[in-house]
């Protein structure tokens, strides 16, 4: 699924940038939360160093479940999601890229693999 | 466990001596000799059923597919017509040879050769010749789109380059199409696909879709805990069953396996029990491991049938949906490799949305190791140093691939 192409502009401390209670990622919008496709993500995660991973990883993991208790209040409609939760749910699916460096490989690309490397073409049905 | 018993415990399975697969190793030149590859198109690809589709994306008249089918050099269209038949065409113009249609899926009543404007209806016959008075010496009839040879089973269509091929689709499935027929894939609906063009030999990545014994150490970080157990570390698969020029193995899961890191956990409680493909996980559906031809030999922890079509196809049958690879010859040392994996359910929440984006990352990573391996094998043999490739005993899938092809291409 694709969400809202737009690019979102922002003000560090706008209150609106993300839903109640998930103010603490706010500083990782700017790198994780503009991400609009697998591609993006994948080569996101293996231009960060491990630090970078590690950082959003910590701060993100714990708010997983709150993230989707919250998100699946609205109806699961492809780019009908407010401003505030889209932003929120893109950094949940950059979560799900960041944590295959983390909890899987200990580094940001997979083995043996050339930086950097261009995923396969993926369609979605 | 002491050496004796591992022993035994391993000796459960079978090995390539039980199939008199003597031939230990492949002659690195299979991977790299132009002439070899020549022959592979015109013995084997060029004689050989290809799937090219399924019949769930032709479901209404005037649909049709287009694939490019490297090793045939050509690009294919399959068309439901008006009349509700399934054709194979070239996707040449009569003319002067433009492609009629532009790629991928879709539906027209008629094609039209962008170059002069010919039209051929969804029958493949020639419509329209624009100024026709000026082609005294054309037919129209003997000049519609040139066929292939087309036949479906289990819903998959398979397209053939000669228009009389030696041997129907059922004769050349042989044991392996009555085993599987019928199998219940239609509900299979939801998914995703890779593609990928790869600088390797497409065997290479045969190879490591049919064996086992990387799984432990190529995927230590991901595959391994999900499928390696104690009495089966090194993933030998289960009942090899040879049904020339195909084969099939059983392979198992470490059910006893569980997601342990935060982020994997929340993936897969939602996505899937971790013995399935499925993108969301949410069906029970077991409908497809219950097919009497799926796992004969009864294996409990049963995770799939590892069906290889000859020469290029692979169809994966788990509990609760299947995949499919492709692995298509482009050059000695270029591959096109195409991966699907059906599900009958999809997301219906943003919570099965974020787990669907976690397996297909996580999806696409495995794939990934192993094409990376496969490039790497395809750049060492450039120095000519290496001459042999060595296939274990435990790896009798990759002797009697290499035996099958061998055959086919060294007609004697």
């Amino acid at each position: 699924m694709t969400i809202n192409m737009k690019k979102n502009f922002f003000e560090p401390g706008d209150e609106s940038l993300l839903p109640a209670g998930f103010q603490s990622l706010e500083s990782f919008i700017e790198k994780w939360g503009e991400l609009y496709t697998a591609d993006a993500r994948y080569i996101m995660r293996q231009s960060s160093t491990m630090e970078e991973l590690q950082l959003f990883y910590t701060a993100a993991t714990p708010l997983l479940e709150q993230a989707f208790e919250h998100l699946d209040t609205f109806e699961f409609v492809e780019n009908e999601l407010p401003l505030a939760q889209a932003r929120l749910l893109r950094l949940m699916y950059s979560l799900a890229e960041v944590s295959q460096a983390i909890e899987i490989f200990g580094q940001p690309t997979v083995p043996h693999t050339p930086f950097p490397h261009k995923a396969p073409a993926m369609e979605i049905f | 466990m002491n050496k004796q018993s591992s022993q035994e415990k391993i000796k459960r399975f079978p090995k390539a001596r039980d199939f008199n697969l003597a031939k230990g190793y492949v002659e690195a030149e299979n991977y790299t000799s132009a002439e070899i590859f020549e022959a592979e198109c015109e013995e084997v690809f060029k004689k050989s059923w290809l799937l090219l589709g399924e019949l769930k994306d032709l479901s209404e008249k005037n649909s049709y597919i287009q694939k490019q089918l490297p090793p045939l050099r050509a690009s294919v269209i399959v068309i439901r017509g008006d009349d509700d038949e399934i054709r194979a065409f070239y996707n040449h113009c009569s003319h002067r040879a433009v492609p009629v249609v532009d790629g991928g899926k879709g539906k027209a009543s008629s094609f039209r050769c962008p170059y002069h404007g010919w039209v051929y209806n969804t029958r493949g016959e020639l419509r329209g010749v624009p100024c026709e008075d000026d082609f005294p010496h054309l037919n129209k009839p003997e000049h519609g789109l040139a066929q292939l040879a087309l036949d479906t089973w289990n819903g998959f269509i398979f397209v053939h380059a000669e228009t009389e091929p030696a041997e129907t689709l059922a004769e050349f499935l042989g044991e392996l199409g009555a085993a599987y027929d019928d199998l219940p894939l239609e509900k299979y609906l939801h998914g995703f696909s890779l593609k990928q063009t790869l600088d390797c030999n497409w065997k290479f990545m045969v190879n490591a879709f049919t064996e086992g014994y990387h799984l432990p150490f190529l995927h230590n970080k991901t595959l391994k805990t999900q499928t390696a157990t104690t009495d089966n570390p090194h993933v030998h698969y289960h009942d090899p069953r040879f049904m020339p020029p195909h084969f099939v193995s059983t392979l198992e899961r470490n059910y006893a396996w569980a997601p342990s890191d935060p982020v994997q956990s929340f993936a897969l409680s939602v996505a899937s029990p971790a013995h399935s493909h499925s993108t969301t996980g949410k069906s029970e559906s077991r409908e497809i491991a219950t097919h009497p031809g799926v796992n004969p030999s009864k294996v409990e922890n049963f995770m799939m049938d590892q069906v290889m079509i000859f020469p290029n196809t692979q169809l994966q049958l788990m509990l609760n949906g299947y995949l499919i690879h492709q692995f298509w010859p482009v050059a000695p040392d270029k591959m096109v490799m195409e991966t699907t994996i059906y599900s009958d359910t999809k997301p219906t929440s943003y919570r099965e949305e974020f787990a669907a984006v976690y397996m297909r990352a996580s999806g696409r990573d495995v794939v990934v190791e192993d094409s990376s391996m496969s490039i790497l094998q395809q750049n060492s043999l450039k120095s000519g140093v290496v001459k042999k490739l060595y296939i274990g005993e435990n790896e009798q899938n990759l002797r009697f691939f290499a035996q099958q092809l061998s055959k086919k291409i060294n007609k004697s």
